[in-house]
C-alpha cells in the first residue's frame, strides 16, 4: 500500500522519523516528575499511609479523585471515538486518533491510583483468587479489564491501515527495526477489497462495542458509589450523571491535547479553526446536560433535608463553598458561554474553557468524595485536625502529577510509532487528495 | 433653557424632601405593640382533675405562632373576680393551671363556674384575655364485652341544689388516640344519664390489640371538655414490625438474576471481542493466501 499525497504522508510521520528538541525537553519534564512520584511512591510504601492525608474517616482522598477523572477521560475517549467512527463525521479525521489514545492511556493509567489507596498491596490477588460477584468492586475489576481489552482492539484495529501505509512507504527512511514492527503490526494488510471489508466491519462492530462498555463501565464506577449509603453517594442518577461528566471531562482533554500536539507537530493545516469549534459545541452541549444533571442531583438532596444529606449541604456551602461554586457554576457556565457566543468563539478562548471545564470537573469529583466521608454517620471519635479534615499531603499530589506525566509520556512515546492523525481516517474523508493504490 | 433647569432643579428637592419626610416617619416610629390571641379551654381529665389551658398565640404569615414565657393569670367567680393562680407559657404558647382538688370553686345562681384567663402585657404584646363558662359533670365508662359485641357504657350526671341530675339529650363521642390527635370512632346520645356507644371492630391497636378507648365531651356548650380513659385490647393486632431482610450482597453466592446477567452481558461483549480478532486473524490469513 502507498499514498500517493507524499507531502501529506510527511506532515503526519514527522515526529516518527526526527525528534524535535521541543519533544525531548517536554518529555525529559514528564520523567523527572515521573521520577518525583515514584520516590513518593516508596516514601508512601516504606512509611505507610500516615504519610498521606487519608485517616480513619477520609479513606479515599486524592487517589480516588485520580482514579475516577482517569477512568472518566478513558470513556469518554471511547465514546467520542466509537460515535465519530459510527456517524462518519466528515471533520472526524484529525481528532479520532487522540480520542482513541486517551481512551487507551487513561485507562493504563487510572487503576494504578487504587494501588495507591490499598494499605495492604499484597492483599491485592484476592481479589482475582476470591472473587465475589455480588460486590460493586469485583464488577469494576471485571469492567474496566474488559473494556481495557475492547479499546486495545478498537485502537489497534484503526491503526492496522496507518500501520500497512507506513510499512509500504519507500520515500521515508525509517529504522530497520521500526519497518520491521510495522510489517508484524500491519497483519500483512494491502488493503484489497476483501481485507477492507474485514477490517471495516471488525471496526463498526468494536466502535459499537466501546459505546455500549464505556457507559456500562463508568455506570459500575457510579454504583460503587451509588450503592452505599452515605450521605451524597446514595442516588439513582450517579450512573448518567458520571457518563456525562466522564464525556464533559474528555472533550475537555480532548481540545487541549489538540492544541498540544497541534503545535508541537505543526499540524494547524489539518487541526483547523473548524475542528476546535466542532469539539467546542460538544462540550457545550455536554456542559448543559452535566449542569442539568447537577443542579437535579443536589436540589432533591437539598429538598429532601434527609438528616445527613443536610449536614453535607451544610459543609459543602460553608467549607467547600469556593470549590463548589468553581466546580458547578464556573466549570460549567464558562465553557457554556465561551462556546455559546460566536464572538469569543476561537482556538485560545476554546482552550481555555476546555482547561476550566477539565479543571472543574476534577474538583466536582474531590467535593464529591472528600465532604462525604468528612460526614459519617458515627461521630469522628478522634478529634485531630486531620482526623475530623482531609487535606492531601504533597505525596499525594506528587503521585497526582506522575500520573498526568506518565499520561503525557505514553502519548509522546505512542506519537514515535504510531502517527497522531490517522491516515486511513484523512484518506476517507479526503479522497480526493490521498489515494491508497493496492500493491497486490 | 433656564427655565426648564429650575423646574428640574424643583422636582428633584420636592422628590427628596418627599422621600426624607417618609424615611423620618418610618424612623420616627414607635414600636408597635403586638396584639396576642387567646384560645382558653377547661378539661376535667380521666383522673378528675381539672385543668385550665390558655394557649397564646399571634397570628402571622404562617397562621397562629406560638407564644413562648408570657405569664398568664387564671380568675375565677365572674362577679368578683378572684385569682386562682398563673403559669407561664410554653413552647407550644400553653399556660396551664391545674385546679387543687380542695379549692372550692364558687357556682353563680344558674349552677356555673366561670373561669377567665389574662396574659400579662409587656414591651412587646399587649394583654390578650378569654373567659370560659362550664357545669361540672361527672363521666363514668365501663366496657362491655357480650355476645352483642363490644360496648362502651358511659354515665354522667350533674349536681344541682346538691341532688345528682342525669345527663339527658346530650351527645358524646368516643375516641381512639392516634399518631397526631383524637379520632372519632362511635357516637353515642344520653338518655336519663346512660349511653351506650358500638365500638367498632375493626380499629387497629398496637401489636398485642391494646388501645386506650376515650369517652368525651369535647368543647361541649355546657360541660367543656371531660373524659374518661380506659385502656383494653379491643384493637386489632396490628404489626408495626419491618420484616427483616438480608442484604443479599452478604450471601456467600451472588442472587441468581446477578450471576445470569453478568453472564449475558459478558458473553455478549466477549463474543463481539473474539469476532474481531478473529477478523485480524483472517485479514492475515488473506495476505498469506495472496503470496
Amino acid at each position: 500500500m502507498e499514498i500517493r499525497n507524499k507531502s501529506l504522508l510527511k506532515d503526519f510521520t514527522s515526529e516518527i522519523v526526527t525528534t524535535s528538541r521541543k519533544w525531548y525537553l517536554l518529555f525529559g519534564f514528564f520523567v523527572i516528575i515521573w521520577a518525583l512520584g515514584v520516590y513518593a511512591l516508596v516514601l508512601q510504601i516504606d512509611k505507610g499511609h500516615v504519610v498521606t492525608g487519608m485517616r480513619d474517616n477520609v479513606v479515599w482522598g486524592v487517589y480516588i479523585v485520580n482514579f475516577i477523572f482517569f477512568m472518566g477521560l478513558s470513556y469518554a475517549g471511547a465514546l467520542i471515538s466509537g460515535v465519530l467512527h459510527l456517524f462518519k463525521s466528515p471533520w472526524r479525521a484529525p481528532v479520532i486518533r487522540f480520542a482513541e489514545l486517551i481512551t487507551v492511556i487513561s485507562l493504563c493509567v487510572g487503576p494504578f491510583f487504587i494501588f495507591f489507596c490499598i494499605g495492604r498491596l499484597d492483599r491485592l490477588p484476592f481479589l482475582f483468587a476470591y472473587p465475589r460477584i455480588q460486590s460493586p468492586i469485583t464488577w469494576d475489576v471485571i469492567a474496566i479489564c474488559t473494556d481495557l481489552i475492547g479499546c486495545f482492539i478498537f485502537l489497534y484495529l484503526s491503526l492496522i491501515e496507518d500501520f500497512a501505509i507506513l510499512r509500504d512507504t519507500k520515500d521515508i527512511s525509517f529504522k530497520p527495526w521500526k519497518r520491521k514492527l510495522y510489517e508484524v503490526l500491519a497483519l500483512g494488510y494491502q488493503g484489497t477489497e476483501k481485507q477492507y471489508k474485514l477490517l471495516s466491519r471488525a471496526k463498526n462492530i468494536m466502535a459499537a462495542m466501546i459505546i455500549a462498555i464505556a457507559i456500562i463501565v463508568y455506570s459500575v464506577l457510579a454504583w460503587i458509589f451509588g450503592v452505599t449509603l452515605q450521605p451524597g453517594w446514595h442516588s439513582t442518577i450517579f450512573g448518567p450523571y458520571f457518563v456525562i461528566a466522564a464525556v464533559f471531562s474528555g472533550t475537555g482533554l480532548l481540545i487541549i491535547l489538540m492544541q498540544i500536539f497541534r503545535k508541537i507537530y505543526r499540524l494547524e493545516k489539518y487541526i483547523t479553526k473548524k475542528h476546535f469549534v466542532n469539539v467546542g459545541v460538544l462540550l457545550l452541549i455536554i456542559a448543559a446536560f452535566y449542569g442539568y444533571f447537577t443542579f437535579s442531583d443536589y436540589l432533591t438532596k437539598w429538598y429532601g433535608s434527609v438528616k445527613m444529606d443536610k449536614l453535607l449541604i451544610d459543609k459543602l456551602f460553608e467549607d467547600y463553598y469556593f470549590l463548589f461554586i468553581f466546580a458547578n457554576y464556573l466549570g460549567i457556565l464558562i465553557p457554556i458561554i465561551i462556546v455559546g457566543i460566536p464572538k469569543f468563539r476561537n482556538i485560545r478562548n476554546i482552550v481555555i474553557a476546555a482547561v476550566i471545564a477539565l479543571l472543574g470537573l476534577w474538583i466536582n469529583r474531590y467535593i464529591i468524595v472528600v465532604p462525604t466521608l468528612e460526614t459519617p454517620f458515627l461521630p469522628i471519635q478522634d478529634y485531630r485536625p486531620d482526623f475530623i479534615k482531609y487535606s492531601p499531603t504533597w505525596v499525594e499530589w506528587a503521585l497526582t502529577a506522575a500520573g498526568v506525566a506518565v499520561f503525557g509520556i505514553f502519548m509522546m512515546l505512542v506519537s514515535k510509532i504510531a502517527p497522531l492523525v490517522s491516515i486511513s481516517e484523512m484518506k476517507s474523508t479526503e479522497n480526493n487528495k490521498i489515494t491508497l493504490t493496492p500493491e497486490v | 433653557m433656564k427655565k426648564l433647569f429650575i423646574n428640574i432643579i424643583t422636582v428633584l428637592i420636592l422628590f427628596t424632601a418627599a422621600a426624607l419626610e417618609q424615611g423620618h416617619s418610618q424612623t420616627g416610629k414607635e414600636q408597635e405593640v403586638l396584639v396576642p390571641y387567646m384560645e382558653f379551654k377547661y378539661l376535667k381529665n380521666t383522673d378528675n382533675q381539672r385543668i385550665l389551658e390558655a394557649k397564646v398565640s399571634l397570628p402571622g404569615d404562617l397562621g397562629l405562632e406560638p407564644i413562648e414565657g408570657l405569664t398568664v393569670k387564671f380568675f375565677t367567680n365572674m362577679d368578683n373576680p378572684v385569682p386562682m393562680g398563673e403559669a407561664i407559657t410554653d413552647s407550644k404558647g400553653i399556660a396551664k393551671y391545674i385546679i387543687p382538688d380542695d379549692y372550692a370553686i364558687p357556682v353563680d345562681e344558674e349552677g356555673y363556674w366561670w373561669f377567665y384567663a389574662e396574659s400579662e402585657a409587656d414591651d412587646k404584646y399587649d394583654i390578650s384575655m378569654a373567659e370560659v363558662t362550664v357545669r361540672d359533670v361527672t363521666l363514668d365508662m365501663a366496657l362491655n364485652e357480650g355476645e352483642e359485641g363490644k360496648k362502651v357504657i358511659l354515665k354522667a350526671y350533674t349536681i344541682v341544689d346538691g341532688e345528682k341530675v342525669p345527663v339527658s339529650d346530650e351527645d358524646i363521642f368516643v375516641y381512639v388516640p392516634r399518631m397526631f390527635s383524637l379520632l372519632p370512632v362511635a357516637e353515642g346520645y344520653f338518655i336519663d344519664g346512660v349511653a351506650e356507644v358500638e365500638f367498632p371492630e375493626d380499629v387497629p391497636g398496637d401489636d398485642e390489640g391494646n388501645i386506650t378507648v376515650i369517652g368525651r365531651f369535647n368543647d361541649h356548650w355546657q360541660y367543656g371538655n371531660v373524659e374518661q380513659r380506659v385502656a383494653t385490647k379491643w384493637g386489632i393486632p396490628a404489626s408495626h414490625e419491618v420484616a427483616e431482610t438480608h442484604r443479599t450482597l452478604w450471601t456467600q453466592i451472588a442472587p441468581r438474576w446477578m450471576i445470569v446477567t453478568l453472564t449475558i452481558m459478558l458473553a455478549g461483549v466477549w463474543g463481539h471481542y473474539v469476532f474481531a480478532i478473529i477478523s485480524m486473524v483472517r485479514i492475515k490469513r488473506t495476505t498469506k493466501k495472496m503470496k
